[in-house]
């Protein structure tokens, strides 16, 4: 992938249930040019390098909170910046600012939150997670059509 | 009398809380370190099919799965009474060299390294990796970039960054590729560097660390880790070695796969963790510690060429094994660089790429063990099962409790030393930290990846003799 790329990381565990929606959105995204994608359980630093290489970064996750799929801007990372941070799960805000304070990454950084309810222990997609999983895809695609 | 409690311990691998009583005059009496998070992951296995103990004991933990597969894996092979094929066998040492590197760089770069660079005494808003970006991004950048290195190996070979199935009984999944060779070959140069540099870096550093040296778990204990045939350093096959504060060797040539006749655990009512000890010395006379620094105690020699270097200067520090616990940071870097050393040395291993990778047989056994030397320890899994395959009892022995007692002893003598009646009142966070960097000195992986959350805040209640909250301090 050049620097041009687009990076695409979704989090969450797919053994509880709806937290495996976002790993469902890459793999709806899957061959789409100029997209290269990652699928983990929990943010780490270490995709501030990953991020450093791309043009934009497009975080995907699960959302109880959530009532309908929202992109968002990451907001401005350093007033999220917590000192304990990084021994467990950063966030979006977080390893967008490593990526930025490390690597001088100036990319655009965007969160696409899936509204899902079930959490519980357990393979497989609700109803609600695969629809909220596919209006994610379709969200991420447009919102990369008109960036283009 | 008041009691000082901290909870959660901030920047370790999961959850517990420090006690520290104090006397009449402020002064600390004792403390302790106590694990407040209970899994019962033992429990779980029972009735699991044994070819699925090393996918589900992945699960375990999120920093050091590799372990547990390698550990659950190899008492697989037990099982099923087979040796796994030499590329097999070359495959999970690469990845667990690998896993020690990521996790080692985790501790050192991402938890300690701000302690140590900073200062116990700098602000706690500063006392991050994200306080040392600040101070130097380069350092920083090459921390991660290490860490990304032994993540990398582990998604290559293991299929995943965390919790990798990729090996068995009997053997592993997948071969390795000469593609696989070439990307790792273009990222071992950068970590020889990143390696060399911070531990350059550190050793300049350690003079400002005196008192905490000598404060902060020096005392005498026992030190058990696997070594080679020829006594090296080891981490995947070998026998088990124990020595004394002062180096002499207790047991030597202990099989691993009989720990239950020479280890025996204890128990305390207020901790989840259990307390290990050589059974011949009792508890808690017989406790040890495991680990790096363990380990080089026991090995008389690396077998590389750089971390044979550092390792003549390490055991220089003492006539003795090197006691003090502060010493476990110098010992992660030093084996950081073995295993980088490592890594390249397996890249020119044909056996590596051999097309044999799974050794079959069914059942042939009722009890298996299996052990390997995990980021934190010497790690152990044994299971028996039934007729049909299915476990029927498990005990996971692991690295971090092995240090339990240690850990204990290290909390009583850093309040002792830093809380002192002079002091009292004044818990400021110099004091707090250091009480929290005893245990990180030896990285205590308490928990795994089943966590959901990102922020650890840390909570300082003193409380009177009669029990009444007196104060409470809050960092976020």
């Amino acid at each position: 992938m050049t620097s041009r790329h687009t990076l695409v990381i979704a989090f969450g565990n797919p053994l509880r249930h709806d937290d495996g929606a976002a790993a469902r959105v890459l793999e709806l995204l899957r061959g789409t040019e100029g997209v290269e994608t990652r699928d983990v359980q929990q943010l780490t630093p270490e995709l501030a390098s990953d991020i450093a290489s791309a043009r934009v970064v497009v975080f995907v996750d699960a959302d109880v909170l959530a009532k309908t799929v929202r992109i968002e801007r990451v907001q401005s990372a350093d007033r999220y910046i917590t000192p304990s941070a990084l021994t467990h799960a950063p966030s979006p805000e977080e390893v967008v600012a490593l990526a930025r304070g490390l690597f001088g990454w100036s990319g655009v950084a965007i969160i696409c939150a899936l509204p899902v309810r079930d959490l519980s222990a357990g393979e497989g997609l609700s109803r609600r997670g695969e629809i909220s999983a596919r209006l994610g895809a379709r969200a991420v695609r447009r919102f990369l059509r008109e960036r283009a | 009398m008041t009691r000082l409690v901290i909870e959660p311990v901030t920047r370790i691998e999961g959850h517990a809380k420090i006690t520290v009583q104090l006397d009449d005059a402020g002064a600390a009496r004792s403390a302790r370190f106590h694990v407040t998070e209970f899994r019962g992951f033992e429990k779980l296995c029972e009735g699991r099919p044994f070819h699925e103990m090393p996918g589900l004991m992945s699960r375990v933990c999120g920093i050091c799965p590799v372990s547990h597969v390698l550990a659950s894996s190899k008492a697989g092979d037990m099982l099923l009474g087979v040796d796994a094929p030499p590329a097999a066998q070359r495959q999970r040492r690469l990845v667990n060299y690998a896993q020690i590197l990521q996790s080692h760089a985790l501790s050192f770069f991402y938890l300690s390294a701000p302690d140590l660079l900073l200062g116990m005494d700098a602000p706690a808003a500063k006392r991050s990796v994200l306080g040392l970006l600040e101070s130097d991004a380069g350092f920083v950048r090459r921390g991660i970039r290490l860490r990304q290195f032994g993540q990398r190996i582990i998604e290559m070979v293991g299929g995943k960054r965390v919790h990798p199935g990729w090996s068995g009984p009997g053997g592993v999944h997948q071969r390795f590729t000469t593609a696989h060779r070439d990307e790792i070959l273009t990222w071992l140069p950068e970590a020889m560097v990143t390696v060399s540099l911070a531990l350059d870096r550190y050793k300049r550093e350690l003079d400002r660390f005196e008192d905490e040296i000598a404060s902060m778990g020096s005392g005498g204990s026992l030190f058990l880790g696997t070594v080679s045939d020829e006594g090296g350093l080891e981490y995947y096959d070998g026998h088990i070695r124990i020595v004394d504060a002062g180096g002499n060797c207790i047991a030597d040539g202990l099989d691993a796969r009989r720990y239950h006749t020479f280890l025996a655990e204890a128990s305390e009512e207020w901790s989840f963790v259990k307390f290990p000890y050589y059974r011949p010395f009792g508890y808690p006379q017989g406790s040890y510690r495991v680990g790096p620094l363990a380990r080089l105690n026991v090995a008389r020699f690396a077998g590389t060429t750089a971390a044979d270097r550092e390792l003549r200067e390490f055991k220089q520090r003492s006539a003795g094994a090197v006691a003090e616990s502060f010493h476990y940071h110098l010992a992660r870097l030093i084996e950081m660089l073995h295993c980088v050393e490592r890594i390249e040395e397996l890249m020119s291993d044909r056996e590596l790429f051999g097309e044999e990778i799974q050794a079959r047989a069914s059942l042939n056994r009722r009890e298996g063990v299996g052990s390997c030397e995990a980021p934190r320890g010497t790690l152990f899994h044994h299971y028996r099962v039934d007729d049909n395959g299915l476990v029927t009892w498990a005990n996971l022995l692991i690295a971090t409790a092995q240090n339990n007692q240690a850990m204990n002893a290290a909390v009583d003598q850093t309040a002792r030393r830093f809380l002192t009646a002079a002091r009292a009142g004044d818990h400021d966070e110099g004091l707090l930290n250091r009480l929290e960097a005893a245990i990180r000195c030896y990285d205590p992986c308490l928990s795994c990846s089943t966590h959901a959350l990102g922020q650890m805040p840390l909570v300082v209640d003193v409380r009177g003799a009669d029990g009444t909250l007196q104060r409470r301090i809050t960092r976020r």
